[in-house]
């Protein structure tokens, strides 16, 4: 094509555009006359132009919703909706703020709005935004700055109105107007008291500092851009959350707490932390932490593993820099010092201590301290004793840190409850309402729980996780007799928690209670009768009683199919319960076509390219392989896979499960070949993610040990199941069933060497050590026919004979003559009585195999 | 809030773009090269990093550049779109070149994905190949400069219409025009180089 046929071209093309549709094919035939190729070209340019503008996929090529279309910032006098741009109060990582004036009232408002930059996923922004503002413009309290509206630019950028506030952050108020440290603290109460209000209604602020907290000539304390943080990024749970992306949440290191800078679960005791270093900041002039370096993991490392110094020793060590220097005489700090020393350092160290649960249970706790400090009484705030040293902590509490990290999740549940509630509030207010109510109050109670009130429960002894939940299981009798919905609510929370805990009597205890109230409340065909039930076959799962759970799973999806019809979400999950129920209590017909169902389902619901769909599919694989239908695994995976890699990145948990059983899969198809590349890969991007000694990276080292044994390549085999083995006992101990099964592994791979002695030594501690852990009976049965081979391939027959006869019996009984283990068993039992020279008991199994 | 400080032993990029605005040629090419310099060390940052959920926004390296090396406060608007209609011509030289490399030394794996796939069209489920990309614009170049320069300055640049007017000097009326008839173009000639 030449410039002028383009330019041709271009002249028909832009004059076809401008006229209708309909106008267009009288009108290119005639400026087209006599050069049907230069018509055809036009055409085929305006079908594609049509497709550019009608195809969803194509959206973004028409102007408006191009990302980061411009690169400039609003300008003086541009309209940001509503509002008029005044000028720039100031920007940081997350956008620029104006002063703005709203253009279309009598008495002009001055407020200030917020723009987030570009890169920033806007989309998502928008719709955290729509859900969150309705709580956010509740929050009504006259130290918290409201927030007015919100929307999007013309240029498709998120932007928030808030009250404008004429101040100054509160640390430099603090200093022009010279407070005495009991003025700083009576004004850093009020912020308390407004960050408290704020937790009530459930809003963390997630990025508290002096800047986001101004005072007014008035001295008034304003709080600034509450529940920003959190539509900005919400990060609820936590296991999606890769160390490499822990910087792209918006936080200011220096007032992030320990949960924060390794992404964690952010509660309020986030905020109690951050006011901590406000309060530090202050008091001293100082900040806990120096930082040296802005590498995520160097301040992470700083932040999560090193003590600050007192408030008191960091007023002296900065004014004696500050004196050798010639620049001030000590006295004043000398003063300040001893001002300090004691309860107000205790106090501050307190907020900053780096396990949540144990900082001041609430922002209103904090600021009581204080009052307390001030009026000369007593304070709740102890010194840390050394056992809670960093890091400790967590060994020695695993327990109180689980129900911690549980109660912080739930919290968030209720939350989303509230705010799914409140939008369906238009159809239905009242029973909204009601159900609202009923979220805020369990929450409250929730929160109530962790708060200890009383000072002498938390002197010295502190209050074990177990006995909360004891405690608070009991006040549900017997404060909420009168709300039975808020009981029953309260006991399946409590009923989960214990679940998670392993204290599965107390649970039930408590599931049961819950379902007859609810019963009683709304019948049998009720979707919250369904929870419980649901809740109550997890418990039984837990408990190995399968056939206990089978019936509850029926009856839960039973109840939902009639409430909600065959295609919802809440029967998909029904159906993948049942399914896994039935393919472990070997009904494997029924769990295929549960499985087929809620593929179904979710491929209607959310689309066959869904991540739902893939996380149906990692689970029908495993069943698809375990009824030895290995080729329909590999496919599954294969797809799931290709769903997941649309989606997410390599370093994703789910797609490196997904990669993981593909490699296992094709390694009981006997596919090394294929295999042990993809473990080998798996091993990099572990490695690279979680660093050499790891969990995970241990895992997939026995998996890749494993499939080499299979494959025969016992040379490169062993020294890697010694690494698994070795870093397992290091990270989990002896005892824990993964280190028993690398242990298992490596006594395989020595069996095959012909290493005995050391095998069956490994095998025997294997199957101690599976023995006095939480075992199931095929636990033991797996462990006695490891062991039992090692004794068979030493000759040893009888001691052979009787370990694997019992592996054998408790298959069978599990899970029937064809399953894989059992197979395996039967043939080794076979070989024994070849070799030990009694044909007759060799024939009977030989039978049962032929079976 | 504070500008950026400016190290000892780099020239002052601000005064430069001042400069080359008040039509110091040597001024354009001394700051070109320190924008490539900063783009070219973002983006090799950006690939090599592989952030999960995001994909490289090559506007927003532009601006970042922009950010790290201008005192916002000492230039005008105009300068700014200037800044950034050059900075655009980088950034495609930058991508091509990766995507080059990074075509030669591919053995099978997934290919890089850049926003890009969704700012341009490309059919369904295909990532845009941001060499096809070259290829048609350069095509694009020899048919029509100005249509080329217009999706240079709004890919790789990011900016607005209003923007491309200032800094082509043309109403934002036929910008628009251009650009419409331009992304359709590309379209067309993608699908039909990628055989779709």
């Amino acid at each position: 094509m030449t410039p002028e046929r383009y330019q041709r071209i271009k002249q028909i093309f832009q004059a076809a555009v401008d006229r209708p549709p309909t106008e267009r094919p009288a009108w290119l035939e005639e400026a087209c006359v006599n050069d049907a190729e230069l018509r055809r070209e036009v055409e085929s340019l305006l079908a594609d132009a049509d497709e550019v503008e009608t195809k969803p996929l194509l959206d973004s090529l028409a102007l408006p919703a191009l990302p980061n279309m411009s690169l400039l910032e609003p300008r003086l006098g541009q309209l940001i909706g509503p509002y008029k741009i005044l000028r720039e109060l100031g920007h940081g990582g997350m956008g620029t703020v104006y002063l703005a004036e709203r253009a279309d009232e009598q008495f002009k408002q001055r407020v200030a709005v917020k723009v987030v930059k570009r890169g920033m996923d806007s989309e998502e922004i928008l719709a955290r935004f729509r859900h969150e503002r309705q709580i956010l413009a509740s929050l009504d309290h006259p130290n918290i700055a409201r927030l007015l509206d919100g929307g999007t630019t013309a240029d498709a950028l998120p932007y928030f109105v808030m009250e404008h506030i004429e101040g100054q952050p509160i640390d430099v108020y603090c200093n022009t107007h010279k407070l005495t440290t009991d003025e700083r603290l009576e004004l850093f109460r009020t912020v308390c008291s407004a960050v408290h209000y704020a937790h009530q209604n459930l809003v963390v602020h997630r990025d508290l500092k002096p800047t986001n907290i101004l005072v007014t000539e008035a001295g008034t304390v304003k709080l600034l851009d509450f529940g920003i943080a959190k539509i900005l990024n919400p990060e609820m749970f936590p296991e999606t959350v890769l160390p490499t992306r822990t910087w792209e949440r918006p936080m200011t290191p220096a007032y992030a707490s320990p949960e924060q800078v390794r992404g964690h679960v952010i509660t309020t005791a986030s905020d109690v932390y951050a006011l901590g270093v406000i309060l530090y900041e202050l008091l001293t002039g100082q900040r806990p932490y120096q930082f040296k370096g802005h590498a995520p993991h160097e301040i992470a490392k700083v932040v999560c593993e090193t003590e600050p110094d007192r408030p008191s020793t960091a007023v002296i060590r900065a004014t004696t820099l500050a004196e050798a220097a010639g620049k001030t005489d000590g006295g004043a700090a000398v003063r300040l010092r001893n001002q300090l020393k004691g309860d107000l350092d205790t106090i501050v160290l307190m907020a900053l201590r780096k396990e949540p649960q144990r900082r001041y249970a609430s922002a209103e706790q904090f600021s009581e301290d204080l009052r307390r400090h001030l009026d000369g009484l007593p304070v709740i705030a102890r010194e840390d004793t050394f056992k809670y040293r960093t890091g400790k902590f967590v060994a020695r509490n695993k327990l109180a840190v689980v129900v911690a990290a549980v109660f912080a999740l739930l919290l968030a549940g209720f939350l989303m409850t509230t705010l799914v509630q409140s939008r369906r509030i238009a159809r239905e207010r009242d029973r909204a309402q009601l159900e609202r109510d009923k979220a805020e109050r369990v929450s409250a109670f929730l929160a109530d729980l962790f708060k200890v009130s009383d000072p002498s429960e938390s002197k010295g002894n502190q209050v074990t996780a177990r006995e909360l939940l004891d405690k608070g299981a009991e006040r549900i009798n017997t404060e909420l007799k009168d709300q039975p919905e808020v009981q029953a609510t309260l006991m399946d929370v409590i009923g989960e928690v214990y679940i998670r805990l392993g204290l599965y009597d107390q649970a039930e205890k408590l599931l049961d209670q819950s379902l007859r109230t609810r019963r009683q409340l709304f019948g049998s065909e009720h979707g919250d009768v369904a929870s419980v039930l649901a809740s109550l076959s997890n418990l039984y799962h837990e408990r190995g009683e399968y056939g206990r759970a089978e019936p509850l799973d029926r009856e839960a999806l039973a109840i939902r199919r009639k409430v909600y019809g065959n295609l919802h979400l809440s029967v998909g999950k029904s159906l993948h319960d049942l399914a896994i129920t039935l393919q472990i209590t070997g009904k494997r017909d029924e769990a295929g076509m549960c499985w087929q169902e809620s593929l179904a389902i979710k491929r209607e619901l959310y689309g066959a390219q869904s991540e739902q769909v893939a996380g149906d599919l990692v689970s029908y694989a495993s069943y698809l392989s375990d009824g030895g239908d290995n080729d329909g695994a590999e496919a599954a995976l294969r797809d799931c896979i290709r769903i997941l890699r649309q989606h997410r990145a390599p370093e994703n948990l789910d797609l490196m499960t997904a990669v993981n059983n593909l490699a296992i899969v094709l390694g009981r198809k006997k596919n090394y070949a294929d295999a042990i590349p993809l473990h080998r890969e798996l091993l990099e991007t572990k490695r690279r993610i979680y660093g050499a000694q790891h969990p995970d990276v241990a895992l997939t080292l026995n998996n890749l040990g494993n499939t080499l044994r299979l494959a025969g390549d016992l040379t490169e085999a062993e020294p890697i199941a010694r690494e698994a083995l070795a870093m397992r006992r290091k990270l989990l101990g002896e005892n824990h069933p993964n280190t028993t099964l690398a242990a298992y592994n490596l006594g395989k791979v020595l069996i095959a060497k012909g290493a005995l002695p050391e095998s069956e030594t490994l095998m025997r501690q294997a199957l101690n050590a599976i023995q006095k852990a939480n075992h199931t009976e095929e636990d033991v049965a797996f462990y006695q026919q490891g062991l039992g081979e090692s004794l068979l391939a030493q000759r040893r027959f009888a001691e052979s004979e009787s370990l694997l006869t019992a592996s054998f019996q408790t298959y069978q009984a599990k899970r029937g003559v064809r399953y894989r283990r059992t197979v395996e068993v039967l043939n080794m039992l076979v070989i024994l009585y070849d070799q030990w020279g009694k044909p007759d008991q060799a024939a009977r199994y030989r039978a049962l195999l032929s079976n | 809030m504070s500008p950026p400080a400016s190290s000892s032993n780099q020239p002052d990029v601000t005064q430069l773009l001042r400069h080359w605005r008040d039509g110091d040629e040597s001024a354009r090419d001394r700051l070109m090269e320190i924008v490539y310099e900063e783009l070219r060390r973002q983006a090799a940052r950006y690939l090599r990093r592989e952030r999960p959920d995001h994909t490289l926004q090559p506007t927003a390296l532009v601006h970042e550049a922009y950010i790290q090396l201008i005192d916002q406060s000492r230039v005008s608007w105009e300068s700014r779109a200037h800044f950034f209609g050059a900075a655009a011509r980088l950034m495609r030289r930058i991508l091509v070149d990766h995507a080059r490399t990074h075509q030669a030394e591919k053995r099978g794996g997934g290919e890089e994905k850049f926003a890009l796939d969704e700012a341009l069209g490309v059919p369904e489920g295909k990532d845009l190949n941001i060499l096809a990309l070259n290829d048609a614009l350069d095509e694009l170049t020899r048919l029509d400069t100005r249509q080329s320069r217009i999706v240079e300055l709004r890919y790789f640049g990011g900016l607005s219409i209003e923007e491309m007017a200032a800094v082509l000097e043309i109403s934002p009326a036929t910008i628009r025009r251009e650009w419409n008839m331009a992304k359709v173009w590309l379209y067309h000639q993608i699908k039909k180089e990628t055989g779709q």
